[in-house]
C-alpha cells in the first residue's frame, strides 16, 4: 500500500505546514507583546505549569471539535492536539529567536518559561488553521465535535480565551479599570451583554430557522448570551488570574479589571459561535 | 454548526431544554445580577472619590552579600488610584540624613497592596530608618 501512505504522509505534511502558518497568524499578536516576554520570566511557576495542565485536556477537547484529521477516537484526538503543540512551541521558538527575544544570555528556566507560555496561542492556532482553511469539504467530514448545549458553551469558551489571552497580559487592562468610575463599569457590563446578545441572536437567525421560529427569545437570552458572557467573564478572571494581574487588588478594582476583560473576551464568544 | 439538517434542528427544539441547561443560565444570571449590586452600591458610596492613603510597613530587613536589603509593603487605604507612587527610605543619625533610596509604584488601587524594596550600604538597623511616601500622579 506504498502509494497510499505517500498520500497520507503528504496530506499530513500540507496539514503541518498549514497547522505552523495557523500557529504563527494566531500568536504573532501576543509573540510580539513585550508583557508576554515579562510574563515568561516573571510569572510564578506553579501557576505556569497549573496553566499548561489544565490547557492540554482543552487542546485536547478542541481537537475533538475541529481537528487536523477526521478523528474518531480519543487518541487521535490526544495524538493531534501533541501535534498541535508541537507546532506550537517550534513557531514560537522560531519567532521568539528571529525577533532577538531570545537569546544567549538568557537562563534555560527564562527560555522555556518564555516559550511555553507563547506555545498556548500558538498551538490553539494551529488546531483551528486545519479546520478552517483546510480544503476539506465540510460535507465530508464526519460529524464529531458533538452537539448540544455543552458543545455550544465550548466553542464559546475557545473565542473567549483567545480574545482573553491577547489582551490580559497587557497593562492597558489594569489601567482602564482604575480610570472607570463604578457607573462606567456597570454600563459596560450591560453593554457587553447587549453586544453579545446582538451576536447570539444574529447567529440563531442564520441558516437556521427552525431554531428562531422554536425558542423565544428570552430563552436565547437566558441560556446563551447571559451564560455566554459569564462564562467570558470567568475565563477573564482566571487567565488575569494566572497571570498575576489580579494579585494585591482588592475586590473592587480585581472586579472591574475582570469587566474590562470580559468586554472582549464576552465578544470573542459571541463570534466563536459565528466562525466555528 | 451549519451541518446539521433540518430533520434534527426540528426534534432538538421540539423537546424543552433540559434541566441543567436552566442551572447553568441561574447561576450565571446569579453572578450577573450580584455583580452588578455589588458596582452600584459602590457606586453610590462615591468610589474613586478622594484621595490615595498609603501606609508603609517594612516587612523584613536583610544581610545581603553587597549591602542590606529593606522590604516594604504598601497598602492603599484611600478610595482614589495612586500613579507613580513614589516611597523613599532615610536612614538618619543625630538628625542627619545618611543614606537614602527611593522606588517607585507604576499603580496602586484603592485598598490593594504593592511589595517593593529598597537598597541601602549601610545597616538600617543601626539607625533611624523612615520609610514614607512622597508624591503620587492622578492616573
Amino acid at each position: 500500500m506504498q502509494p497510499g501512505s505517500d498520500q497520507r504522509n503528504l496530506k499530513f505534511a500540507t496539514g503541518l505546514a498549514r497547522a505552523f502558518a495557523g500557529a504563527i497568524l494566531f500568536g504573532l499578536p501576543l509573540l510580539m507583546t513585550m508583557e508576554m516576554w515579562w510574563l515568561g520570566f516573571t510569572m510564578d511557576p506553579l501557576r505556569l505549569a497549573l496553566f499548561q495542565a489544565l490547557f492540554f485536556p482543552f487542546l485536547v477537547l478542541l481537537s475533538w471539535h475541529a481537528g487536523f484529521e477526521p478523528t474518531f477516537s480519543w487518541r487521535d484526538d490526544v495524538v493531534d492536539a501533541l501535534v498541535a503543540y508541537a507546532v506550537g512551541v517550534a513557531a514560537s521558538a522560531l519567532v521568539l529567536g528571529v525577533f532577538g527575544v531570545l537569546d544567549r544570555a538568557m537562563s534555560a528556566r527564562e527560555a522555556i518559561g518564555e516559550v511555553t507560555l507563547q506555545a498556548v496561542p500558538a498551538s490553539i492556532g494551529a488546531l483551528l488553521a486545519q479546520a478552517q482553511l483546510g480544503e476539506d469539504d465540510a460535507a465530508d467530514r464526519p460529524e464529531h465535535g458533538g452537539e448540544g448545549y455543552a458543545s455550544d458553551l465550548f466553542i464559546m469558551a475557545v473565542g473567549a480565551i483567545f480574545l482573553a489571552f491577547n489582551m490580559a497580559p497587557t497593562e492597558e487592562m489594569l489601567l482602564i479599570a482604575l480610570r472607570m468610575t463604578e457607573w462606567h463599569a456597570i454600563v459596560l457590563v450591560l453593554g457587553s451583554l447587549a453586544c453579545v446578545h446582538a451576536f447570539v441572536y444574529g447567529v440563531a437567525f442564520r441558516g437556521e430557522e427552525g431554531r428562531a421560529g422554536g425558542a423565544p427569545r428570552h430563552h436565547l437570552f437566558l441560556r446563551y448570551s447571559l451564560v455566554g458572557y459569564v462564562l467570558a467573564c470567568a475565563i477573564s478572571a482566571w487567565v488575569l488570574w494566572v497571570f498575576g494581574r489580579l494579585d494585591g487588588l482588592a475586590l473592587l478594582p480585581a472586579l472591574k479589571t475582570v469587566i474590562v476583560l470580559g468586554f472582549p473576551a464576552g465578544l470573542g464568544a459571541a463570534a466563536a459561535r459565528l466562525i466555528l | 454548526m451549519s451541518d446539521r439538517s433540518d430533520a434534527d434542528q426540528r426534534e432538538r427544539q421540539e423537546e424543552p431544554p433540559p434541566f441543567w441547561e436552566w442551572v447553568v443560565a441561574g447561576i450565571g444570571a446569579v453572578l450577573l445580577l450580584a455583580t452588578l449590586g455589588f458596582l452600584g452600591y459602590e457606586a453610590l458610596q462615591g468610589g474613586g472619590q478622594g484621595a490615595p492613603e498609603p501606609s508603609v510597613q517594612v516587612l523584613a530587613i536583610d544581610a545581603q552579600r553587597t549591602g542590606f536589603l529593606v522590604r516594604v509593603k504598601v497598602r492603599n487605604q484611600g478610595r482614589a488610584t495612586a500613579a507613580d507612587l513614589r516611597v523613599a527610605g532615610v536612614l538618619r543619625q543625630d538628625g542627619r540624613e545618611l543614606e537614602r533610596s527611593e522606588t517607585a509604584f507604576q499603580y496602586l488601587p484603592p485598598h490593594s497592596s504593592r511589595e517593593a524594596g529598597l537598597f541601602f550600604t549601610l545597616d538600617p538597623r543601626r539607625h533611624a530608618l523612615e520609610v514614607r511616601a512622597e508624591s503620587y500622579q492622578q492616573p
